[in-house]
């Protein structure tokens, strides 16, 4: 992992200071709600995944003091928390696998190009499409996706291949 | 970081992936989050048990402790009452015994035999202590057993 936050924005999570909390919102919240709703397939499952992590960084207290890199707990705490929320979901519900802003280009053009895209990711394997995630939407490399996913980094490389192979067969068709 | 060797159409849908529309954190979704924050962090600051759900805790461990007691004593002291009186004969049983050795018992007696055994079975030999008067106010007893009291 690369980057790593300010020891005291750390300190201000575990002391419980309100803007040490609209810091982390405002660095990386942009990147957590891409992976969220990536992951969970909605938008509004997204933004309540996201507002988990942030009650539960509130809740850690004083475990935080034991994260080595602030970064990479967050991803892993998002992706965990897309994970439940999308299992709660109807399989009604994950068909969609919509959020607004994909839906507002359709309609504006290259319609069924990014229609097809978001159905594709949406028929991923878990484990690809989390690395995906992480990797496009979360900005993280494959080392970071792999620490993450407790896998080796050729792995997650190798799952990103086979995504973006899918992808491309579904775009194909 | 890109995996290496990537053709081109991975390339391309690489590409795309990237320059597909995604979800902005709105400024609602801003203000939702720091709100519950606030409130998580105002519930961090009350004692244990004004938190919410530390009495739905509180409750379900004095469940749990009570569930692991009962279940450990009916595990060890079942249920039940013997009534052969643990010995593997039932009171009538044994009383038919006494009677084929002494034809002449009255059954009640026989009955009355039998239990007056079965009770003799249960007692448990009992230490018997000298015990005497010290120099002071104070009793003294014996550190070893002089005799028992055998049923």
């Amino acid at each position: 992992m690369t980057e790593g936050p300010p020891d005291d924005l750390l300190d201000g999570l575990v002391a419980g200071q309100e803007c040490a909390f609209a810091a982390i919102y405002d660095r990386h919240g942009a990147a957590m709600l891409r992976v969220a709703a990536a992951i969970a397939g909605s938008r509004e499952e997204a933004e309540d995944a996201v507002q988990d992590v942030f009650v539960g960084l509130v809740r850690a207290g004083e475990r935080l003091r034991a994260v080595q890199n602030l970064r990479a707990y967050l991803f892993a705490s998002v992706r965990r928390a897309a994970l439940r929320r999308r299992r709660r979901r109807r399989p009604a519900a994950l068909a969609s696998h919509d959020v607004p802003e994909a839906r507002a280009s359709r309609e504006a053009g290259d319609a069924e190009t990014a229609a097809r895209l978001e159905r594709a990711l949406a028929l991923l394997p878990q484990e690809q499409r989390e690395v995906v995630a992480l990797h496009v939407d979360g900005g993280l490399t494959f080392g970071e996706c792999a620490e993450i996913l407790a896998i080796s980094p050729n792995t997650a490389a190798s799952r990103y291949r086979y995504a973006l192979g899918k992808l491309r067969d579904a775009l194909k068709e | 970081m890109k995996p290496p060797d990537l053709p081109a159409d991975l390339q391309e849908v690489d590409r795309r992936l990237l320059a597909r529309p995604r979800p902005k954190p709105s400024p609602a979704h801003r203000t939702r989050v720091l709100a519950a924050v606030r409130d998580a962090l105002a519930a961090r600051r009350l004692p244990w048990w004004r938190r919410p759900g530390a009495w739905q805790m509180a409750a379900a461990a004095a469940v749990l402790i009570l569930w692991v007691n009962v279940a450990v004593s009916t595990f060890e002291k079942p249920f039940e009452f013997p009534s052969d009186g643990g010995n593997g004969h039932s009171l009538r049983a044994s009383a038919e015994a006494i009677r084929t050795l002494v034809p002449q018992l009255a059954e009640q007696e026989a009955l009355r035999q039998a239990l007056l055994l079965r009770a003799g079975a249960a007692v448990r030999a009992l230490p018997r202590l000298r015990v005497e008067a010290g120099e002071g106010r104070g009793l003294v007893y014996p550190k070893e057993v002089s005799s028992w009291v055998l049923p």
